[in-house]
């Protein structure tokens, strides 16, 4: 058997536990969830403002829900607000011809992929470690073998739960606004979970190298989220203090290590950009993983 | 014949602690050895080291003629039923077994077939389906020796496998391993001296780290005492 043969059966062997995991299937009813949650306030909050909205600024009444928003949307005094806030003209240029309830859904998702990842891969492997389970693996394959086996489990385990996001999200979006333009963003909603998947491959290369640091599933899974809070804050912060000049200006190089970074260029139209950022955040989602094995690899699992 | 596992000069240190001080043993092919010793003296220590799970400090082990334990150089030649291990609560025994006896180079087919052939060994034919969790202590042990003996290993460690066994389950075990001595090299630690008495034919005595005597058990009967009275000579 080959070592590429093996990681895929390890792989394999994660599917398969996870699919029967009462905590995997949990994480990903959460996220379910969450994510029709989102789409109904949404949809909620739009029908009770975009009356008062569409009366405020003399906008053409819309024939249902939605339609104002993305009236609203299309004006340039508001197009003037959003580029203001969001204070980089290539990413307003990005998403400025995208439905807004698609984009909501796109920044949901990205948002909520970070906890996604510390919640199901975490305390994954520090919990293999905790109950011995690992050696029954680590008698047939390489340490290696089985990281990079874990990895690529959880990889594929939560593409079809961000799609299924992407359908639920729908779901609740067909039944609030059931208009034409509505009815065609589930391609899109399903493109923006794709590309949210890359983050999220990041952000699991994180929390599953911290989680080979401990023998403890709940130090793992605390270690995670203390990790993306600082992994969130710190890139911006370092953004702020490069701008201020002198040999602070490094720190934009630095910030490059952070996933936060590199999500820009998945809202980039193009597939080109948003292929490379797609590459960069898997490398680093290995990145992260060989720092976590660097350690491992070096003690004893006793 | 080459010896399956030859130990020289082995050290763990654990902070100030050696719990391995330059081990030195050569266990002899289709032997099975009994490995003696009170607790804390690095019986288990001694299995984890030689399968990898713990880095030595110095020293050399060759498992198989093939140098230290190597997943990959090694696949098939090293069984083990590690102490305080379980598998995931939502893994089946059949499922596991075959994943494992492929991850060691078996065929698809063949992991199945001795995987279900291990099983109704330890007779958990009808538990093959149903997850750990829903497993007793002991049935989740007879699992656990099942895996140490897919593909039928060279050398395989058993560190205390009759811990947590019910009387009709142990005697199932000493007869499983009883049809295998003389076949395959077996080591075996376990507090049950009687157990190491009826089953190895060498036994080691270890003490603070290192190997104290090694000894047939013919040369053991010979002296007319039973092992646990030698044993427990000079300790009590």
């Amino acid at each position: 058997m080959t070592s590429v043969q093996r990681i895929v059966s390890v792989a394999a062997g994660e599917l398969s536990e996870a699919v029967r995991s009462r905590r995997a299937v949990m994480t990903v009813i959460v996220f379910l969830a969450a994510s029709a949650l989102m789409m109904y306030g949404v949809t909620a909050l739009v029908s009770l403002l975009e009356v008062e909205v569409a009366r405020t600024l003399q906008l053409e009444p819309g024939s249902g829900t939605g339609s104002v928003a993305n009236t609203l949307w299309k004006s340039v005094p508001f197009r003037r607000i959003v580029k203001g806030a969001l204070k980089d003209p290539l990413l307003f240029e990005a998403v400025q011809h995208r439905h807004p309830l698609e984009l909501l859904y796109a920044f949901f998702v990205f948002a909520y992929v970070p906890i996604l990842a510390v919640l199901t891969a975490g305390g994954r492997l520090s919990e293999e470690l905790e109950s011995g389970a690992v050696r029954f693996q680590l008698l047939r394959v390489r340490r290696h073998e089985w990281v990079l086996g874990r990895w690529l489990g959880q990889c594929l385990l939560q593409l079809p739960a961000l799609f299924m996001g992407a359908l639920v999200a729908y779901v609740f979006l067909a039944w609030r606004m059931p208009q034409g333009d509505v009815l065609r963003l589930f391609p899109a909603l399903c493109m923006w979970s794709f590309r949210a998947w890359f983050l999220l491959v990041s952000w699991l290369g994180l929390a599953m190298g911290v989680s080979m640091l401990t023998h403890s599933q709940a130090k793992a899974s605390s270690w995670g989220f203390l990790l993306v809070v600082i992994f969130t804050i710190l890139p911006r912060r370092m953004y702020v203090w490069a701008a201020l000049g002198g040999v602070r200006g490094w720190l934009v190089h630095f910030a490059d290590f952070f996933p936060v970074a590199l999500t820009p260029g998945l809202w980039e139209p193009s597939w080109a950009c948003c292929s490379a950022a797609a590459l960069r955040l898997v490398l680093q989602s290995l990145f992260y993983l060989s720092i976590g094995y660097f350690f491992f690899s070096r003690r004893d699992v006793r | 014949m080459k010896s399956p596992l030859v130990i020289r000069n082995l050290v763990k240190v654990y902070g100030r602690r050696r719990a391995l001080d330059s081990f030195s043993l050569v266990v002899p092919p289709q032997a099975t050895l009994g490995l003696v010793g009170e607790n804390g003296s690095g019986k288990t220590t001694l299995m984890m080291t030689v399968s990898g799970f713990v880095r030595a400090d110095g020293g050399e082990i060759d498992v198989c003629g093939r140098g230290p334990f190597d997943p990959a150089t090694h696949a098939g030649c090293l069984g083990m039923i590690p102490q305080d291990s379980e598998p995931m609560p939502e893994a089946r025994p059949l499922d596991l077994l075959t994943r494992l006896g492929i991850q060691q180079g078996l065929g698809r087919a063949e992991a199945r077939r001795e995987s279900e052939q291990l099983l109704a060994e330890f007779n958990l034919s009808d538990r093959a389906h149903m997850p750990f969790r829903a497993l007793s202590h002991g049935m989740r042990k007879r699992v656990m020796t099942a895996q140490a003996f897919l593909g039928d290993p060279e050398l395989v460690l058993l560190d205390e496998p009759f811990n947590g066994l019910d009387p009709v389950e142990t005697e199932r075990l000493r007869r499983f391993i009883r049809a295998r001595r003389g076949r395959r090299t077996l080591v075996l630690s376990s507090h049950n001296l009687v157990d190491i008495e009826k089953l190895c034919t060498h036994v080691a005595f270890i003490t603070k780290g290192r190997v104290e005597t090694v000894c047939t058990m013919e040369e053991l009967t010979k002296t007319g005492k039973s092992l646990e009275s030698i044993y427990l000579e000079g300790r009590l």
